[in-house]
């Protein structure tokens, strides 16, 4: 009898035991939870500050340009307009900023196109080709990366004058095409590329080039994308280059025109500069796999 | 499809000769098996077949001409690599009809000659895939086709089944013999897989250092290797090498080892008249080791007494691990058979299935 009241006051206890055990887990986890929440919450708060930091300006210029030019000025300055006008966006769409504008837009693509191209052939040579002085070549190419960028301007003016391209937007192409950066970026991919693979093409029956474009460039599709982006996003907004290379005014290009052509007019100068950052945020949108695959191989996405 | 001959082919990295005087003619729909180890420069000697390795020295000749300085896509020959090499970007057909397009094959012939070559190899389903979609087995499959829809002088083969599983490496082993004999191709095959030597070889050359040891049919390189190194690097388990020296026993020629002794039978007797000293490595393949007293009976001269070490059961046999003096000697015995480790027990080698060699030079005598 005894020893029944015993077991059941020790399965009583047990299950008490038990039932504490979970209450306790279930207090725990509400706490973690609680805990996590109150973690998150201040995260949230830092994070939306930042943003709202980060996005005033490109609220303040989006306003801007829809305020008439009395309302820009006027004192104390008010965020919302009482009217809103498209006179700004239509001066520029209308005026002296689609020059700069279509000789931005074809600077930068030729110069996308070439740097794939031609970097993407030195890249291929230095990884699959063997010949004399590879190795060198490749330490060259390396060691440029390491001197500023600054340094080569005087040389690439003279050059640039010497081959008679001052003032063309021909200049400012070839100054932009070849890339240390692009080179070593694609040379360290090709290297992974399978050698059969392209020796299977050789095989084939396909020549030099039709291996390249055929074999190659499909297999390094992500690399190349990632210079494309890169030298698109370098050459948009170069500055340095256009003011060392460029005089006149219709060969501008937008940063030169966004510096020199202000208007007297702040609400033409924002819109100008919101057309100006349209088809790199369009390029970013299309291809962002590109660019954060690009940050990953680069390391920084510093590119030049 | 035509012969292919070697003839004094060196290949040199710096001081290191890869392959050295390499003479070797493969006759028009021949089976050709390159053997041996890694670093042993079979895949070099393929590589300058198909153009990718220029030659140090030596000529190379397909057909009637020679094409040491050929280019590789004017050589007409296909390749069929290690790791397939097939482009990721094409699907089956494409990658299949790549080449055909290339050297500006009519579009109906390219259609008819990819359909022929899928349905031969079953992948008539898989043509608009691409490479990342299919099986090892596949992708295998498609590398053969794009060969076969070549229809080259001679398919080159750089160790097509290695990245395959055991399973079906065994499969695709018999559908290449089968090929090989539907297509009448003149193929030459590296491996360093002896079994697939063994089994799709009509001849085999067994390669070390860049230096062939022999060029012979599967049965000859197995039961008359020319040398130790041919001797042990076929045969799983390896032949068993005892060294000893030669030595009288009642008036006949006998071989001496770690205190024992067995008469050398007529034909070894006449073989080691050839050799350079005293010494004598004998070699004996597991199988003719005989530890049954039915056999070492009927042989008393033939007899070793010989520890167990160690017994590894098979299934449908037992590997004994024998020790001699210091030489360890593995038999294949019946899976009936038994004894403890330690034991004591008798052997007896197969008298028409010794071998000799000289332990100088390590060339089997004659």
């Amino acid at each position: 009898m005894a020893n029944n009241v015993d077991s059941l006051r020790s399965s009583r206890l047990q299950a008490n035991g038990q039932q504490e055990a979970a209450i306790r887990r279930r207090q725990n986890q509400r706490r973690k939870v609680f805990g996590r929440s109150v973690r998150y919450f201040w995260l949230y708060v830092i994070a939306i500050l930042l943003a709202c930091i980060t996005a005033f300006p490109l609220v303040w210029l989006l306003i801007t340009i829809f305020k008439p030019t009395y309302e820009i000025y006027q004192y104390p300055p008010t965020l919302f307009a009482k009217i809103y006008t498209l006179s700004n966006l239509r001066y520029v769409l209308s005026g002296t900023f689609l020059q700069p504008f279509f000789n931005t837009v074809y600077i930068t693509v030729v110069t996308s196109i070439l740097q794939v191209l031609v970097n993407g052939l030195a890249g291929y040579a230095l990884a699959k080709h063997r010949f004399p002085g590879r190795t060198l070549i490749f330490y060259l190419f390396l060691s440029s990366m390491m001197i500023p960028f600054q340094i080569y301007l005087i040389p690439d003016f003279l050059i640039i004058k010497h081959l008679g391209l001052l003032d063309t937007r021909t200049s400012l192409i070839i100054s932009w095409i070849g890339s240390a950066g692009s080179v070593f970026l694609i040379r360290q991919y090709m290297l992974g590329l399978p050698d059969s693979t392209l020796e299977a093409a050789r095989l084939d029956g396909a020549s030099e080039w039709r291996t390249f474009f055929q074999v190659v460039v499909p297999m390094a599709t992500p690399v190349l994308g990632v210079v494309a982006i890169f030298s698109f996003f370098s050459q948009w907004n170069n500055l340095l280059m256009p003011l060392i290379l460029i005089h006149s005014q219709s060969r501008y290009t937008l940063p030169l025109f966004l510096v020199f052509s202000p208007s007297s007019n702040p609400g033409q100068n924002m819109a100008a500069a919101f057309v100006t950052s349209i088809p790199p945020l369009i390029v970013f949108l299309l291809l962002q796999r590109y660019f954060s695959q690009g940050i990953a191989l680069t390391g920084t996405g510093e590119q030049g | 499809m035509a012969s292919v001959r070697l003839e004094h082919v060196f290949k040199r990295f710096g001081n290191v000769d890869a392959v050295s005087d390499v003479n070797l003619d493969i006759a028009d729909q021949e089976f050709l098996v390159l053997l041996g180890p890694s670093g042993c420069g079979k895949t070099t000697t393929l590589r300058m077949v198909a153009g990718l390795e220029e030659l140090s020295d030596g000529s190379i000749f397909i057909g009637d001409r020679e094409v040491s300085q050929v280019a590789p896509k004017d050589r007409d020959i296909a390749m069929v690599f290690q790791n397939y090499a097939l482009y990721p970007h094409m699907t089956v057909y494409e990658n299949m009809a790549f080449g055909l397009k290339l050297r500006k094959v009519p579009r109906a012939e390219i259609e008819r000659r990819v359909k022929e070559a899928a349905e031969i190899l079953g992948l008539g389903s898989l043509l608009a895939r691409k490479p990342k979609e299919l099986s090892g087995g596949q992708r295998q499959r498609v590398a053969l086709g794009r060969a076969i829809v070549r229809e080259p002088k001679a398919f080159l083969m750089d160790e097509p089944l290695s990245n395959l599983d055991a399973k079906l490496r065994t499969q695709t082993r018999v559908e290449l013999k089968r090929l090989h004999q539907r297509l009448g191709a003149t193929i030459l095959y590296v491996t360093h897989d002896q079994t697939e030597a063994m089994t799709m070889g009509t001849r085999i050359v067994v390669m070390r250092d860049g230096v062939v040891q022999q060029v012979a049919t599967p049965d000859d390189v197995y039961n008359r290797p020319a040398n130790q190194f041919v001797a042990t690097f076929v045969g799983t388990p390896a032949m068993n090498l005892l060294p000893g020296e030669l030595g009288q026993s009642a008036g006949a020629l006998s071989f001496h080892t770690y205190g024992q002794q067995i008469v050398l039978p007529d034909v070894l007797r006449a073989a080691a008249s050839g050799l350079t000293g005293r010494k004598l490595t004998l070699g004996v393949r597991p199988e003719d080791v005989h530890l049954s007293p039915d056999f070492y009976d009927q042989h008393p001269d033939l007899q070793m007494k010989a520890t167990v070490r160690v017994i590894e059961p098979m299934g449908h046999e037992n590997m004994v691990y024998l020790a001699i003096g210091e030489e360890t000697l593995v038999a294949r015995a019946p899976n009936d058979w038994h004894a403890q480790l330690g034991d004591t027990v008798t052997c007896a080698f197969d008298p028409t299935r010794l071998h000799a060699f000289d332990p100088e030079t390590e060339q089997a005598l004659a």
